[in-house]
């Protein structure tokens, strides 16, 4: 049998009735199950009419089995117990359908007309999945944080002798070697160096400006202390602006200095910042110096390009 | 599908949805994604795609995890997987979690396989489904394969050693795909190197590949269903894929989740020694879910070149030709297994052959002390 | 619906519905090392599964047949966890089975009787079965030695026969395991039929009873249960992280964690202090030996000629140095 077109005309065993207005399918076996008439053209009340009491389909016409009075007391359409194919999708519905489609409805599966149990099943949903991502959370943030907070190695190192400084207030490079073991890398050597003066009083003064130079611990215990009245100073190797290595020069206008090739910061013999981008003065390390002149320090590096001093190393 | 406010101003999540909705139909899109109705209604038994693809996740992520400390050079492999399991806060845990995942993946790959089957869900129309899904199985081994040998220890490097070389003595390609899985004549470095860029770049490429194909193929033919039931039955029992199939999915990806963990607390994860050229007292063994075919091998009428070939790759390549050739094969629509009587003796069979061959050759392992 | 058929759908929903909260708890017990299961764990999960039969058996296969799960309070605790699980498993599980397939609605704390039944029932049973199954197995292996012992049969080699014998006790185990799993079946299907009698029959029509059943699985008071079960969910998350094991609880037996070398703890102001300490005295030590040396040097000038002078100038400057050297690297010292 031909498929009835919409709009079609109704017609029942005694009179014309009105027009197919909607058509109703089957999801499972994929046939049209209903009909859904407008009473006396549209826009008038509609009946669900089923597809057993079709007589017969023409192009524009679908002939009934039953008369006008049989169909009055047929029950009206409600659209709230379907759903269109827009809204869901069934594999090959329209395969062999040949009706104008967005008219084509399905009838909500029974246990899905409850609204309360959808809400239920998709917040459990939501909860469930929280047990499994919740767990993880903490495990892998751990996880992924282990080498970045290490302890610090407050090791003494030694990295010559004072004999090596001929000048007062003038800066000596000491290459040295420093142990690093990293994660399960074997122990390697890596070079570092550090910069030693002999100090005068006034540049001992400039750098320690009265008071006792503290080192402390990550957790706040003190390490160690400079006395200030120690003459030897040693300065980190890295410049405190980017981190560079730098040198002990003459410079044409400001004399001997430490000047810093990469971004040319300018630094005296205490320290202080002449000129250059540098945002604090050279970083002194605990030093000691033995009586047979062996000089000792703790190496440590500080955070670059900040105006606090924060250890890093 | 959210009840929006009908009086009073929408939330700011609900403006955002109306937002995206705007441009590109979120509602509609997710409705025709999500209101998928499942004949005869949702059901465990269909839970194992959904449980396989939640285990590659975990996998995946547990995976970078890891990259986060192990490195793949001969030298150090051992030594970072030692600082992962030891040093790492946790690290023991995910690396035992990752290792048990795998075990977890095919055990569901083997559920999934085996529930396809039995509910005939492999005949038409969806015979290009399953030939992925075949595609899909292989892959799951391969990521096995490779991903054991990556701690570098004797166990590792010797199962390998011997799986390429088994793979070797298939006839005119072996030499070439041995040497160029081992990227040389004997493993070594390159073999670490290639393997690592197959487990953690090439396999995940393919399985999300595939993955999204098979789901795509599987949403154009619709879920099979129940092999058995009146119209008037599943009528009466169909919901939609959300929230009660995808309910059902979650229940079992937790209880996935859980028994893999249980595992990993059960048997962290210890290595051997570091891969050494002598295996010494060690007797080489590859995973469980290949011990079937390692028992194989050691029957005598598998034995010489060629016997090893057959019963390695020659059988297995067949068996695998054969499962692919299924859906053409067997056009008889009845998909309730109690109807294909051959069907379900050649799964107990070929099920109860790979069981009696994983057990033999655990027993096995007495006879060489 | 035949015994054996009911008794599969109610057991086989109710012990899968239970495991994935018993899954959590056990994982619970585990990270908090109560409970440690070595190479029974595969037994375990059996037992751990089907605890709505075999609760009652696992102390009483204790001490039958020193049947040992594993160590720790956890084990004990999680089983004793099962019951009101399975009491709520059984109940779901069965009532659905009624409503749908047998039509019938039971009335009252049915889910609890139930349970308590198919316990005690099962405790009986399956510690038979147990320990049959035990028996047959062990028949069976003595038999397929026996068959490997065979002069037809001893040339085979080794993984064949390994192969042959486990054939062997393998299907003879399989068949008494089914056999003896169909009785208990049936038994479990009589116990649930008896109960099914005394329900209320429906007269729904089929989509009617799915409805019904379906709907019964949401709770009256969605809120509070999706609070509750999360709250607690959360709570058992914080405990889980609080009682997991950060570095491995297996550690390799050659693997040497780098020695952390906690430099000794420096109070650089009493180091220094004492250092000044030691100064001053050696000082004074040093200006006492001076003194006496003077007095040394006085009075041995009194009886010996100039030429001993330079000497003692040259011990005199020795002396001094002497003991400033000891001192020195004391205070030197980190």
């Amino acid at each position: 049998m031909q498929q009835p077109k919409l709009r079609s005309k109704v017609r029942g065993t005694d009179r014309e009735i009105g027009e197919v207005t909607r058509i109703i399918v089957d999801p499972l076996s994929h046939h049209i199950s209903h009909l859904v008439v407008s009473m006396n053209g549209r826009g008038g009340p509609e009946r669900q009419i089923e597809s057993s009491h079709i007589q017969s389909v023409g192009d524009d016409l679908v002939q009934l089995r039953l008369s006008s009075g049989e169909v009055e007391g047929l029950p009206l359409f409600t659209r709230d117990g379907y759903v269109s194919i827009h809204d869901i999708e069934i594999a090959h519905l329209e395969d062999h359908l040949h009706v104008e489609s967005g008219e084509v409805l399905i009838p909500l599966p029974e246990l899905e007309r409850n609204v309360p149990r959808r809400n239920f099943f998709a917040k459990f949903t939501h909860v469930i999945g929280l047990f499994i991502g919740l767990p993880l959370a903490w495990p892998v943030l751990r996880y992924l944080m282990k080498p970045m907070y290490q302890p610090f190695d407050n090791g003494w190192i030694s990295i010559g002798n004072a004999n090596k400084i001929k000048k007062d207030d003038s800066g000596v490079q000491f290459k040295f070697k420093r142990k690093v073991k990293e994660a399960y890398m074997p122990e390697q050597e890596i070079d570092k160096n550090a910069w030693v003066l002999k100090a005068t009083p006034e540049v001992l003064d400039k750098i320690y400006q009265g008071k006792d130079m503290d080192f402390k611990d990550a957790t706040g215990k003190l390490v160690w202390t400079n006395k200030k009245d120690v003459p030897y100073v040693a300065f980190s190797g890295k410049c405190p602006h980017l981190g560079c290595g730098y040198k002990w020069r003459k410079h044409k206008v400001l004399g001997e200095v430490f000047l810093c090739p990469c971004h040319l910061s300018i630094y005296d013999a205490a320290g202080k910042v002449l000129d250059g981008p540098a945002p604090r003065p050279l970083d002194p390390l605990p030093i000691q110096v033995t009586p047979s002149g062996d000089i000792k320090i703790i190496d440590m590096e500080f955070k670059a390009g900040t105006k606090t001093q924060t250890r890093i190393i | 599908m959210d009840t929006p406010s009908t009086t009073t101003q929408p939330s700011p999540i609900e403006k955002v949805v109306q937002f995206i909705d705007e441009r590109i139909g979120l509602q509609k899109l997710q409705a025709k994604m999500l209101n998928e109705p499942v004949p005869g209604g949702s059901r465990w038994a269909y839970v194992f795609g959904s449980v396989l693809l939640f285990i590659f996740i975990m996998q995946a992520v547990t995976g970078v995890l890891l990259m986060f400390y192990y490195v793949p050079t001969a030298d150090h492999a051992y030594a970072s997987t030692q600082y992962i399991i030891h040093e790492v806060d946790y690290g023991w845990f995910l690396l035992s979690y990752h290792f048990w995942g795998s075990t977890a993946m095919v055990v569901c790959v083997f559920a999934h396989m085996s529930q396809v089957f039995l509910w005939g869900a492999y005949k038409k129309p969806r015979e290009m489904i399953w030939l992925v899904g075949l595609a899909l199985f292989g892959l799951v081994m391969g990521f096995g394969f490779t991903g054991y040998l990556l701690p570098w220890d004797q166990r590792a490097y010797w199962a390998t050693t011997v799986g390429v070389e088994i793979m070797d003595k298939t006839p005119i390609v072996g030499d070439f795909m041995a040497r160029f899985l081992k990227g040389g004549p004997t493993p070594g470095q390159m073999t670490l190197s290639r393997f690592f860029v197959i487990h953690v770049m090439i396999l995940p490429a393919l399985l999300m590949g595939l993955a999204g194909l098979h789901l795509f193929l599987f949403r154009k033919a619709g879920p099979a269903g129940p092999f058995r039931g009146s119209p008037e039955e599943l009528k009466a029992k169909t919901d939609y894929f959300f929230p009660r199939q995808i309910w059902k999915d979650i229940v079992a990806m937790v209880a996935v989740f859980f028994t893999t963990a249980c595992l990993a607390f059960w048997e962290p994860i210890v290595l051997l020694e570091e891969a050494t050229p002598d295996p010494g007292e060690y007797h080489p063994e590859p995973e469980w879910y290949f011990l079937f075919l390692f028992q194989m091998l050691r029957l005598k009428i598998f034995s010489g070149e060629f016997g090893q070939f057959v019963a390695a790759t020659g059988l297995p390549g067949l068996f695998m030709l054969f499962l692919a050739a299924l859906p053409f094969i067997d056009r008889d629509p009845e998909r309730n297994i109690f109807k294909r009587p051959l069907s379900l003796i050649g799964w107990l069979v070929v099920m109860g052959s790979i069981l009696v061959f994983t057990v033999s050759a655990i027993i096995n392992r007495e006879f060489l002390e | 619906m035949s015994s054996m058929k009911l008794a599969l759908h109610v057991l086989w929903s109710a012990c899968w519905t239970g495991l994935p909260a018993k899954l959590g708890l056990a994982l619970l017990m585990m990270a908090m090392g109560s409970m440690n299961l070595e190479h029974m764990m595969g037994v375990a999960f059996l037992f751990l599964l089907t605890t709505p039969v075999s609760l009652l058996s696992v102390p009483a296969l204790q001490g039958l047949a020193d049947l040992h799960l594993g160590e720790g309070a956890g084990l004990g605790i999680l089983f004793l966890l099962c019951i009101p699980i399975d009491m709520w498993a059984v109940g779901l599980t069965a009532r659905t089975v009624f409503i749908e397939r047998l039509k019938v609605e039971p009335q009252g704390s049915f889910g609890v009787r139930l349970w308590g039944l198919l316990v005690l029932a099962g405790g009986f049973y399956v510690t038979i079965l147990w320990l049959v199954e035990g028996l047959v197995t062990g028949i069976g292996k003595d038999l397929a030695h026996w068959f490997m012992e065979l002069e037809l049969i001893k040339g085979l080699p080794v993984a064949e026969r390994i192969g042959v014998e486990l054939m062997i006790w393998g299907s003879i185990s399989t068949i008494s395991l089914v056999i003896l799993l169909s009785v208990g079946l049936k038994i479990a299907g009589a116990i649930i039929q008896r109960e099914a009698a005394k329900a209320l029959p429906l007269s729904e029509s089929y989509q009617h009873l799915v409805t019904r059943w379906d709907l019964m699985r949401i709770p009256a008071d969605q809120t509070l249960m999706l609070t509750s079960v999360t709250a607690a969910g959360v709570l058992l998350i914080f405990v889980f992280w609080g009682a997991m094991p950060v570095t491995t609880p297996h550690p390799h037996q050659d693997y040497k964690k780098p020695e952390v070398k906690v430099a000794p703890h420096v109070k650089p102001a009493d180091r220094l202090a004492k250092g000044e300490k030691v100064l001053a005295q050696v000082e004074s030590q040093v200006v006492a030996l001076e003194a006496r040396q003077a007095e040394l040097e006085a009075e041995k000038q009194k009886g010996k000629p100039k030429p001993q002078a330079k000497d003692k100038a040259s011990t005199k400057s020795d002396g001094a140095k002497g003991p400033a050297q000891p001192a020195a690297p004391q205070a030197a010292k980190p």
